[in-house]
């Protein structure tokens, strides 16, 4: 695999919350249709190298980052360090779910609608459609066509998650970043999102961070184990191929 | 029995005893006020002898009754709320979003001033204000509506600042980033979902601005309130105000019945705020539900 067709390269990342180091010189390349983990004990900055990929840590006033992201899509490349391209952008096309189903308290509709409506600027029946299209997407549609308008806050939590998901996929991005979408779910909702994320590489280039190994292995193309912030192994196909070496290279380097 | 479920006993029976002696003030307050002042409570209370058409189109004065107050101290409201709550809450919105700590300082310091500030330094200040234009640049300035409205505004802008920042500074950070993390600028962000999302605490600091601005009587009186004004044609027009008018009954009575009838302004005053109260929430209630279930 060359570095050409990377869609996503994170160089030389390190990331620092006041004065303590949390992400030491990360290296770290997506490929389009490829589905990557994340794993790593909790608190060794998977998190943090979700948010600053797309630049989210810079809302935390002690955050301090160094080193180069780059996002090419199939125009042009963004640095999304160092660009003329707003910020708000970048961060649309660096589609993000967070670790804890954050939906907004309004209505389901409105969950979707609104950021399609604000960040790509669409209007009228547009947005209905970009609306349903997310919501089959993640095979929410469904459950939720009768009571579009009801508060999200009245879905369970893995609709919520899912939710969240069809808002980050309704506008358009070219990367998505998942932090535990399957966290808090029961086996056979997981087993709904991990389906869903085989459909979904070939299309997105996609970063998903795991607690679980064995959901890893199910999913993952590439596997990045992060230690103290630290990229400590990297394993991809071949590797992954013979579960065994898999338990035996995590309980080492875990 | 173990000291700790006697100090609870006695700490929840206290939250008790506090609650129910504040219900029943408010009774009191409200019941006496009702007893005196419902009698007087009739048509020659606002417009004296006056046809109330008359009266409410303007066409004919009233020089006895309440009418003018009442339109004052609606004016005065109103006129000291479309000040306060846009500059409150954008200052609310800056100390809580944009602002660095060490200005964020400097300017709560200043907000903090601003709140302990007693009414009659506020009235005071105004009126110095008219002093220095009259030397300066507008000889013919004078205590006026506008004046007072501005001087009350200053009097309730700590309310709305603070309350604006308190609810933003609420919104739970996992909120909060959905925002950013969609692509929203952080202009699209306040307007879109923090300000939605706090709406009902900011409310809540403009219903007190507003109960602020009812009864405030020092402010009003170095500023522009007189006897007898009739109704403000004008900003620059002095004008009349029910908590002043009270003063001035309380002042002055002659009678229990000219007593009664100040008590029957009190109901009335009450009764304005409590109109503006519920027009205030409505509107809330109109921008959250139409940012909830319409897109
Ligand atoms: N906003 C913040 N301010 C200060 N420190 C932070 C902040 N966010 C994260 N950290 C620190 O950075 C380190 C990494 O946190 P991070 O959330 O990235 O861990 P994680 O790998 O995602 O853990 P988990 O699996 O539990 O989600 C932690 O030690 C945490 O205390
Ligand atoms: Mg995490």
């Amino acid at each position: 695999m060359n570095s050409l067709s990377s869609v996503l390269e994170v160089t030389n990342l390190s990331v620092w919350f006041s004065e303590r180091q949390v992400l030491s010189d990360i290296h770290l390349s997506l490929f389009p249709g490829e589905l990557t983990v994340l794993i790593g004990h909790s608190g060794s900055g998977k998190s943090t190298l979700l948010q600053s990929i797309n630049r989210l840590n810079e809302i935390f006033p002690v955050c301090r980052t160094q080193g180069e992201v780059q996002l090419c899509t199939e125009r042009k490349k963004i640095r999304v360090y160092q660009s003329d391209v707003p910020l708000s952008e970048i961060r649309r096309r660096i589609g993000m779910v967070f670790q804890t189903p954050a939906v907004l308290p309004f209505s389901i509709f409105r969950n979707v609608a609104m950021p399609v409506r604000i960040t790509l600027g669409y209007r009228g029946n547009v947005i209905n459609e970009r609306v349903e299209w997310a919501l089959r997407q993640v095979s929410l549609w469904d459950e939720v066509k009768d009571r579009l308008h009801k508060n999200a806050s009245t879905l369970s939590g893995g609709q919520q998650q899912r939710l969240c998901l069809a808002r980050t996929l309704a506008l358009e991005p070219d990367v998505l970043l998942l932090d535990e979408p399957t966290a808090s779910l029961d086996f056979k909702s997981a087993r709904k999102i991990e389906a869903l994320l085989g459909e979904l590489k070939t299309r997105y280039a996609i970063l998903v961070v795991s607690h679980s190994l064995g959901q890893t292995l199910r999913v993952a193309d590439r596997v990045c184990v992060i230690r103290d912030g630290r990229m400590v192994r990297e394993m991809g196909k071949q590797e992954l191929r013979n579960p065994a070496e898999f338990y035996r290279v995590i309980e080492t380097y875990f | 029995m173990p000291v700790r479920r006697i100090s609870n006993r006695v700490l929840s029976g206290f939250a008790w005893i506090a609650s129910a002696g504040l219900c029943l003030t408010m009774l009191t307050l409200i019941g006496f006020l009702m007893k005196r002042g419902m009698t007087a409570l009739n048509a020659k209370l606002f417009f004296d002898n006056v046809p109330w058409t008359a009266a409410v189109l303007g066409r004919q004065p009233v020089f006895d009754g309440i009418w003018p107050a009442v339109v004052g101290s609606f004016y005065l409201i109103v006129l000291a709320s479309l000040i306060a709550v846009p500059l409150g809450m954008a200052t609310g919105i800056t100390l809580s979003e944009y602002a660095s700590p060490n200005i964020r300082r400097w300017i709560s310091l200043a907000v903090d001033i601003l709140a302990g500030t007693p009414s009659i330094i506020m009235g005071l200040f105004g009126f110095t204000i008219i002093l220095l234009l009259r030397k300066t640049l507008l000889p013919q300035a004078r205590t006026c509506l506008l004046l007072s409205a501005v001087c009350i505004a200053l009097l309730i802008l700590p309310y709305i600042i603070r309350v604006t920042q308190n609810s933003l500074e609420a919104v739970l950070p996992h909120i909060r980033l959905i925002g950013p993390s969609c692509g929203f600028t952080q202009w699209q962000t306040i307007c879109y979902l923090l300000l939605p999302l706090s709406s009902r605490g900011i409310l809540s600091g403009v219903i007190l601005g507003i109960g602020r601005a009812a009864e405030d009587t020092a402010v009003i009186m170095l500023t522009g309130v007189v006897a007898q004004a009739g109704i403000p044609q004008r900003l620059w027009d002095k004008f009349e105000a029910i908590p002043f008018h009270i003063y001035c009954v309380a002042a002055e009575y002659q009678s229990v019945r000219q007593l009664d009838a100040g008590f029957g302004s009190a109901l009335i005053l009450l009764a304005i705020t409590g109109i503006l109260f519920l027009a205030v929430t409505f509107l809330q209630r109109v921008v959250v539900t139409r940012y909830e279930i319409l897109s």
